[in-house]
Order: C-alpha cells, then structure tokens, then sequence
C-alpha cells in the first residue's frame, strides 16, 4: 500500500465529511458576548487567563508556534525569541538566590474550573514560593528557569516546573518560551495557574513587591 | 487596525468550519459545540497572537489554521480532563454511542489506528483529514518539522503493513489461498 492508497483510505473514513458547517454567526455573538463580562478592565492588572485545566497536557502557545508537550523523548527544545509581552530581565538582583540547588515545582491538576478574577496581592500573599526566572530550558515536560529574584521562599538558583501527569498538561494562554522572563508563584510545590504566575510585567512584578515585601 | 471584533470575524469565518471538522473528528458530537465554544473564546482573547492574522481581513487560512487547530487541540484536552472523558479517537470511533457507527470496511483501519501512539496518530490525522504538511503539523503538535516528519513516515509505514497484511489476507481467503502479491 503506498501513500497515496493509504491517504485515501483515511479520507474514506473521514468522520467530518459530511459534518455541517458551524453556525458562525452565533458562535460570532456568543463568544464575544460570553467573553465581555469576563474580560480584564483595561490597564489593571495583568492579562486574565484561562485556567489551566489538569495535568496531562501542556499546550504551550507562543507568538508564532503551539506545541503539545507528551513527555516524548524526541522533542527538541524550543528557543522561539522571546514575546514582545515579556519583559527585560529586572533589575532587581538576585536576592536569596545564593545557595545552589534546584527546587523542584510542578503544575497542579487544574481542578480551577472557571474564570479567574484579577490577581490581588492578597491572593499572592497565600503562597509559599515567588520568584521571577528565566526560562533556559523547555524540554518535554520540563520547564527550567533561572532564577533571578526571590520574593519567597528562595534558595535555589534554578527551578524545574514539570507537569505531573503522564499525557500532558493544558495551559492555554500562558506562553513559556525561551529566554522568556516570568514571575512564578507556588503553594506546597504546584505552580499557581490562574493568573499569580505570568510572563514578568510591570504591573505583575508590583503587586509582587507589594505582596512578598518586608 | 481594524477593529477587534472585525478580526475576530474574518478570522473566524475562514476557520469556524475547519475547526468543527477536527472537533467533529476526535469527540463525541454532543461535545464537539461546548468546546468549539471555548476555541473560540481563546483566540478572541488571543488575537493578537494569532501568526499569520494581518490587519486586514485577508486571512489566509494556510497561515491562521495550524495555530488555531493547536488551539482546538489544547482545548479538546482541556474538555477531556475536565468532563473526565476519555474520548480517545478510536474508541470515539468504534465505540460511541453518539457517533454513527464505521462502516464495516472502516474497521480495521480504525483497528490500525489504534496501535498507533496518540501523538503518532494525531500527526498521522492531521496529514490525512486536515491535509497539513509537516511543517504545518509541527505548529499544531509542537514538535519539530523534522520529527514530525520522521513520526508521519513511521507511522505511515506501520499502518500500511497492518492495513497490506489484512488485505493479503483477506484476498488470500476469496482467492482460496491465490498467493496475493503486494
């Protein structure tokens, strides 16, 4: 069987061949009608996030690429130049990150269901873990980021974020990529999703201060 | 710049139908609306993220479309996982209720793809029903070009053994054991 037979006896099987066209008139209205109540106030805070939803995939989506990352073994890093969203490196510099080591977090099961509101430093303050790194790495299901401030809980000078389920984890809308400055926060080893842990931003990296300050 | 919602519709008109037909193809239909829904939804927030999707309302879907499958893909997760579904394409496929069931002779390729790693058989799928080249594919997956590339080929070569096999097979018995020839 060459490719050509092969290919059409998979289109023969086409499930959607003879699926109806999308109403796309009132997927137009519903989703910009649904999405008006949830959408961030211009100018406050950070972008607002979809949660992530459990671990198994994580779906990173960048500027110009998406990638699924299954744990396969294969995959290659990723190093896209960084989004015009990330920030320049802080100038803080790094505070406890003077002990080597690396402390290891992972994504939590995102049992965060439904719309994040925007984050306040009083949600912040809950969490053991905050720093900002630098992405150096991204392989499989393995974030590496250097760290170069802590806000809390600081030691090590490099952190690996890794999913903590076999398939993948889904993170849609938050965009690691290579090179990338993010401020990360953490309870008990589960990176926070709902909009605590985002590439580095003025307005994020205040509310940092003013949550992990004194 | 075009307004924002002026974007969105031109983005969506040329991506709403492909987009179905990938959902449509690995879930159950009485999901396929809610997570088309939420696709839709993510890249209304991400607009701007969109490669490919100009000013303009030209939108070339070769450019927009493996972003928004990726987008779709993240999102069929998602409803996976949440609904603690476990829809993978084969059982969706051969086993729901709610899908019609394959036509006979789709069967055993449905069996074939079965044997096929998840991530194989989405590269597999995406070349065959979304008709994406690897390059392509690769932005839907993220994995590389090249790897997608050496998936799609391995994957093609493990099907059409499985698929030539039952074939030999199946004209060996109507030709009383003929001695088919591949």
């Amino acid at each position: 069987m060459n490719d050509d037979e092969l290919l059409a006896r998979l289109k023969a099987a086409d499930p959607a061949s003879d699926a109806p066209e999308p109403d796309i008139d009132r997927l137009l209205e519903a989703t910009v009608s649904t999405d008006t109540d949830t959408r961030p106030t211009p100018g406050k805070a950070s972008r607002r996030w979809l949660p992530a939803v459990a671990a198994g995939v994580l779906v990173l989506a960048t500027a110009g690429l998406v990638w699924g990352i299954a744990g396969q073994d294969d995959q290659q890093p990723i190093a896209d130049p960084p989004a015009a969203t990330t920030s320049s490196t802080p100038s803080t510099t790094p505070g406890a990150g003077t002990t080597t080591g690396v402390l290891k977090l992972t994504i939590a099961d995102g049992s965060t269901a439904g719309k994040c509101r925007p984050v306040e430093v009083a949600d912040l303050r809950r969490m053991d873990t905050a720093f900002e790194g630098k992405v150096t790495a991204i392989r499989g299901e393995l974030i590496t980021l250097q760290v170069t401030h802590w806000y809390r809980g600081g030691g090590a000078t490099t952190v690996e974020v890794r999913s903590d389920a076999d398939a993948v984890i889904t993170l849609l809308g938050v965009d690691f990529e290579v090179n990338g400055s993010y401020l990360i926060t953490a309870l008990d080893g589960s990176v926070s999703i709902c909009g605590e842990s985002a590439p580095a931003s003025p307005e994020l990296r205040d509310l940092y201060k003013k949550a992990f300050s004194g | 710049m075009l307004v924002r919602e002026v974007r969105f519709e031109a983005l969506v008109r040329v991506v709403a139908g492909p987009v179905h037909r990938y959902l449509v193809r690995r879930i159950d239909a009485d999901a396929v609306d809610d997570v088309l829904a939420e696709t839709m939804v993510v890249l209304w927030r991400r607009i701007d993220d969109v490669p490919g999707l100009g000013d303009g309302t030209k939108v070339d879907p070769d450019e927009v479309l493996p972003w928004c499958y990726g987008v779709a893909r993240g999102c069929l997760a998602n409803a996976r996982r949440a609904e603690g579904r476990r829809l993978r394409l084969v059982e969706k496929l051969t086993h729901n209720a709610s899908m019609k069931p394959p036509a006979a002779d789709h069967a055993e390729l449905h069996e074939a793809l079965r044997t096929l790693g998840e991530l194989d058989r989405e590269v597999v799928l995406l070349w065959a029903w979304e008709g994406l080249a690897p390059r392509a594919i690769a932005e839907v997956t993220g994995l590389t070009p090249n790897a997608v590339s050496i998936r799609l080929h391995r994957a093609k070569k493990k099907l059409a053994a499985l698929l030539g096999r039952k074939n030999d097979v199946a004209a060996g018995q109507e030709l009383g054991n003929g001695g088919s020839e591949l």
